[in-house]
Formats: C-alpha cells, sequence, structure tokens
C-alpha cells in the first residue's frame, strides 16, 4: 500500500526483505547500503541482538527523486528471521508493497525455509494482503556455499507464485541488485494498476 | 494489494499549518505526522537535521510495538505513547488509523502547557482528517510507471567509483 502524498509530490513504497533467521536479509540491505549511489540513499538503520542478530528490522530509505513531478521513495526493511520474532514480523510487513524472500540455499535449511515462506503467506493473509497480489522476488541466496539445492528443487519447493527468481550471493553482491530492481518495477506496476 | 493511502491537499495543507503552529508554540526539536507505516509525511525540525525518515520509521515502530503489547497483556488499546528521559522527550499519539502525530523536545519547565498545547494541536489534525478524508486516490497515468522504471534502472544500481558514501 503505498503513501502518496498529493501535495507535498511524495510516493512512498515500502518493500520488505523476508526469510528465515540466517538466511541473509541483513547482508543484502548492508550490500544495498554500501554499494548504492550515496545520492539516493539515506542512513541504515539497524535494531539488532548483540550477536547481531535482526532483533526487530533493518531500514534504509531510498530517494529516487522527482518522477514526473513526484518525489519517489523505497523503504526498504528486513523482518527478524528467528521463528520466535513473529509478532515484530508482522508490524513490520504493515503496509508492505513488495517482498524480497531471501531463501538460503544450503540443503540443511530446506524446513526453515519452507516454514518462513508459510509464515509469509500467513501474516500477509492476516493483514489483508496475499502474495499474489503484491510485488514480490526471491533471492536464492548463498549460491557461492557447496552443500545446496539446485534452483529448480528451490523453485519447485517455495515459489508457488512463479515469481521472478535471482541467484544470488550477499556477501559479494551478487544478484542482490538485480532482485532489488525486479521488485521495486513490480510495486510501481501495481500502483497504476488500482 | 490493499489500497494506496493518500493524503490530499487539503489535508495537507491544514495539517502543515497546525504543525507550523505547534511549533512556534513550544519550539521542539522535530515534529512531524507519519504513516503507521513509518512513512514520513510531513516533518519539522530543526535546522541541519535530516534523519527525518529515519525518525519516522522508528516512531511509527516503536509505537506499533508498544501498542501490540499492551492488547497482548491487558487486551487494551493505547493510542498515545509518552516517552521522558533526561534530555529529551518523545511523544506520539494517534491521529487516525493509518497516522501519527511525533512530538520530540527538551525539557521544558512548563510540561503541562505543551502536552495541552499538543493535545490541542492532536484534536486539530483529528478533525481536519476526518472532514477532508477522500478515498484512496489513484495514479493511473502509465507515464509515471514508464519514468519511474526509468529511474530505478539509472539509480538502483551498483555505484562502482564510490564503495561507500558519506553517512
Ligand atoms: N557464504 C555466504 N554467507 C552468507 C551469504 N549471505 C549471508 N551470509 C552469512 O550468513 C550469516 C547471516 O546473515 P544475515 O544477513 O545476518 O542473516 P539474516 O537473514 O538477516 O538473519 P536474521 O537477522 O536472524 O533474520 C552472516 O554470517 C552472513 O555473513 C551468502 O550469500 N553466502
Ligand atoms: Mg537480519
Amino acid at each position: 500500500m503505498a503513501l502518496i502524498n498529493v501535495a507535498a509530490g511524495e510516493i512512498n513504497y515500502k518493500i520488505v526483505y523476508y526469510g528465515c533467521g540466517l538466511g541473509g536479509k541483513t547482508t543484502s540491505i548492508q550490500y544495498v547500503y554500501k554499494k548504492v549511489n550515496p545520492g539516493i540513499k539515506g542512513k541504515l538503520v539497524s535494531i539488532a541482538t548483540e550477536e547481531e542478530r535482526t532483533l526487530y528490522f533493518d531500514f534504509l530509505p531510498l530517494t529516487l527523486g522527482k518522477v514526473r513531478g513526484l518525489k519517489t521513495r523505497f523503504h526498504l526493511y528486513t523482518v527478524p528471521g528467528q521463528a520466535q520474532y513473529n509478532a515484530s514480523r508482522k508490524l513490520v510487513i504493515q503496509g508492505v508493497d513488495g517482498i524480497v524472500f531471501v531463501a538460503d540455499s544450503q540443503l540443511n535449511r530446506l524446513d526453515d525455509n519452507v516454514e518462513s515462506y508459510l509464515n509469509m503467506w500467513e501474516n500477509l493473509e492476516d493483514q489483508g494482503d496475499s502474495p499474489l497480489n503484491l510485488g514480490l522476488v526471491l533471492q536464492y541466496n548463498k549460491r557461492d556455499l557447496t552443500d545446496i539445492f539446485p534452483t529448480s528443487d528451490l523453485d519447485e519447493l517455495l515459489n508457488q507464485t512463479n515469481a521472478p527468481a535471482f541467484e544470488t550471493c550477499a556477501l559479494t553482491g551478487e544478484g542482490v541488485f538485480e532482485a532489488l530492481r525486479n521488485v521495486s518495477k513490480q510495486v510501481i506496476a501495481n500502483t497504476e494498476k488500482e | 494489494m490493499s489500497q494506496n493511502q493518500t493524503v490530499n491537499e487539503y489535508q495537507f495543507k491544514i495539517a502543515s499549518r497546525i504543525l507550523e503552529r505547534l511549533r512556534e508554540a513550544i519550539k521542539p526539536d522535530y515534529l512531524g505526522l507519519v504513516s503507521t507505516d513509518g512513512h514520513s509525511i510531513t516533518a519539522l525540525s530543526t535546522p541541519g537535521f535530516t534523519d527525518t525518515d529515519a525518525v519516522a520509521s522508528l516512531a511509527a515502530s516503536s509505537y506499533a510495538a508498544t501498542r501490540q503489547l499492551a492488547r497482548l497483556v491487558s487486551d487494551s488499546d493505547l493510542t498515545m505513547m509518552f516517552n521522558e528521559g533526561d534530555e529529551l522527550n518523545v511523544h506520539i499519539a494517534q491521529v487516525t488509523d493509518k497516522m501519527l502525530l511525533v512530538v520530540c523536545f527538551q525539557h521544558l519547565a512548563d510540561m503541562g502547557r505543551v502536552r495541552l498545547l499538543t493535545n490541542r494541536a492532536l484534536g486539530a489534525l483529528v478533525d481536519a482528517m476526518s472532514r477532508y478524508e477522500v478515498s484512496s486516490g489513484n495514479r493511473s497515468n502509465g507515464a509515471f510507471a514508464e519514468s519511474a522504471d526509468e529511474a530505478v534502472e539509472m539509480l538502483i544500481a551498483e555505484d562502482e567509483e564510490v564503495s561507500d558514501g558519506p553517512d
């Protein structure tokens, strides 16, 4: 649900990185922060535990400047992936326009990925949204590791909506911007549809 | 997708005027209208203060968390939050379902007056927002999407020159 401020000429979109704990959501948003054009980024705010696990969210605002007279902004958030933080996840996804689902490609993270994907679906439906109507892309992350699923398996397990999927390595940033650009365009297209 | 939230000209103008008046009266460090989703709608702050996006995001989420906590603990609703610090006070109040008033101000001798004026402004805001509410606006102008896509391509990209910009 984009926030359109007609008088101030602003449009704001919210994009949330979702996925299981340790999957690479924070690393992805940190990479964007590090590498994006400094002129468009604001401060990266992280609410995390001592051990650098996300406790509430990471937040990074990007301002594209004026597009057809509208100052266009994307606010990127991550959720805390650990299962016990579901109450916080629900708050972070309020008003979300697009989701980047970050899956951990490692074989031993299968259950966590599936659980997180279902949890996302459930939380969205609880707030009257659906992954079918929002912008959605998948990052198949940690492709640099060895014990990982082939992408075809991940597609079958985690991509129920046939969303665009990107092989990524959040550590080196491979694929991260491609995924972000794709979901950004989806949410823009959705504003027009309404 | 749920509907876009639109702030129209009337709402924005009246709200800006109310905030301006409150600012003159209590000289806060930050004064803003924030969507419950964490977007800044309009903000007045001391010169040089630029992190209004971060403030909006943090204020909305801390309010949402505290409100949810109240619901869980005692099934009660909370429409206002007042945090008193050694130096700074943070006051957050619900204006509409989707909008919050956030005031951050230094300790003042006359806290009662601050509360009174803030509450008055809040009342005026609630009134203005509901009076001029219109259904969600839509922008069925394909040109926006096209230009926005171009901006995304150009700007959301790895900057090869600079690996870390100024904070
Ligand atoms: N090898 C490898 N490691 C990665 C990759 N992405 C993230 N990591 C590592 O995985 C660990 C967890 O990454 P985070 O980004 O903190 O994970 P998260 O999804 O934010 O986790 P929560 O905050 O608990 O939800 C860190 O040690 C990262 O360095 C990747 O693509 N490849
Ligand atoms: Mg994290």
